[in-house]
């Protein structure tokens, strides 16, 4: 579902950065095409701004983020644990059906 | 156990440091046009720039793997949810039963006894209904069925009929001086077989005392032939008493009827 959040073009932000430093690197002579470049430059600038706030959004949104990798695991782990074990009393109590001695016994011995 | 960084936390630190050393970068650049250039430093910036976009791919493939992870909990969580109400109901539904069973056990418990002591002290049925008739005879458990407002009849003994027992002849006794103990036993006889007779004529009467048991003060009596010599010491006091709580109930009977 990470990958249906997350668009090609979202942490595509090394292009901009490339675009920034060849417009900046440009040598002109004419003046007008220096305040092209320039002006050029600079809306290359806040477009590389706006992809880092896109990109920290996209990033907030991401589910599954809230732990690391390896505390995941455990939350999954435990929480199997706690599904079998949730399972197994209730499984206990419904089989229990007669009230005689004899089954009683049986069930604390079972217990134990 | 340090906690480790979410992978968020990650994310957001990658994204920060490629702005931070792009800027750098940048900067960088514009002071390479205007004074001496320095491309050792501007080399080892876009190297880092390199590394830190690198490292943001690794991350979000983790991020990817972990959304996969997040959905297999979700479920986990849903399951586990599910069976706490499962096991909410039944813990319900058992202690209902503990409740209903100790009752019934109580109640149990409590009939065994009865039956014990009953099997301990057996009484005879027919006992029990004389006992019963005896009690109920004299209408003070419940009032007659043809009783209504106004009726003079009363549950206990009126003033009248105090005056016509034994009490209220013990002051005829001291007027009339010696008087032998079966001639007032005979009195209450011949008083009340008359007022017995004609319930209706003499109004606010039941039948105290019935045959049987007129028999039975004969026992009592003995004994109190003993102490007879006492009673004419002291005629005047219960005469007293007897006026006195023949005052009460009068008072009591008037207020009855009202």
């Amino acid at each position: 579902m990470a990958t249906q959040l997350v668009e090609g073009g979202d942490f595509d932000l090394l292009s901009t950065i490339y675009d920034i430093i060849k417009s900046v690197e440009k040598e002109q002579q004419d003046n007008a095409q220096k305040q092209k470049d320039s002006q050029e430059a600079g809306q290359k600038v806040l477009e590389l701004q706006r992809k880092l706030d896109h990109a920290r959004e996209v990033v907030k949104k991401l589910p599954g983020i809230e732990l690391s990798k390896d505390e995941q695991l455990l939350q999954i782990d435990l929480l199997r644990r706690q599904l079998t074990l949730k399972r197994d009393l209730l499984n206990k109590y419904r089989s229990i059906t007669s009230f005689d001695r004899e089954a009683q016994s049986e069930f604390q011995i079972h217990q134990h | 156990m340090t906690s480790q960084k979410s992978t968020r936390e990650v994310l957001l630190t990658c994204i920060d440091d490629i702005e931070i050393i792009a800027k750098e970068l940048l900067d960088n650049l514009i002071a390479q046009k205007q004074q001496k250039p320095m491309s050792t430093e501007h080399s080892q910036l876009v190297e880092l720039v390199l590394q830190k976009d690198t490292d943001l791919k690794a991350t979000l493939k983790l991020a990817e793997e972990q959304g996969v992870l997040q959905q297999k909990v979700v479920a986990l969580e849903t399951e586990v949810e599910r069976h706490d109400v499962e096991i909410r109901n039944l813990q319900k539904q058992l202690k209902e039963a503990e409740q209903l069973l100790a009752t019934a056990i109580f109640q149990a418990k409590q009939k065994l006894q009865s039956i014990t002591r009953a099997n301990n002290r057996p009484v005879n049925s027919e006992e029990l209904i004389k006992f019963a008739h005896r009690i109920s005879a004299s209408n003070a458990v419940c009032a007659p069925l043809n009783w209504q407002q106004g009726d003079l009849r009363r549950p206990y003994p009126t003033d009248i009929e105090m005056r016509l027992g034994f009490l209220g002849r013990l002051g005829e006794m001291n007027v009339n001086g010696h008087m032998s103990f079966p001639e007032l036993l005979h009195r209450p006889n011949h008083s009340l077989q008359q007022g017995s007779s004609v319930p209706n004529s003499q109004a606010g009467t039941y039948s105290w005392l019935s045959q049987n048991d007129l028999q039975m003060p004969c026992l009592s009596v003995s004994h109190l032939g003993v102490s007879g010599g006492m009673d004419h010491k002291n005629p005047k006091k219960e005469n007293e008493d007897v006026d006195v709580m023949s005052t009460d109930s009068s008072s009591s009977s008037s207020s009855d009827s009202q």
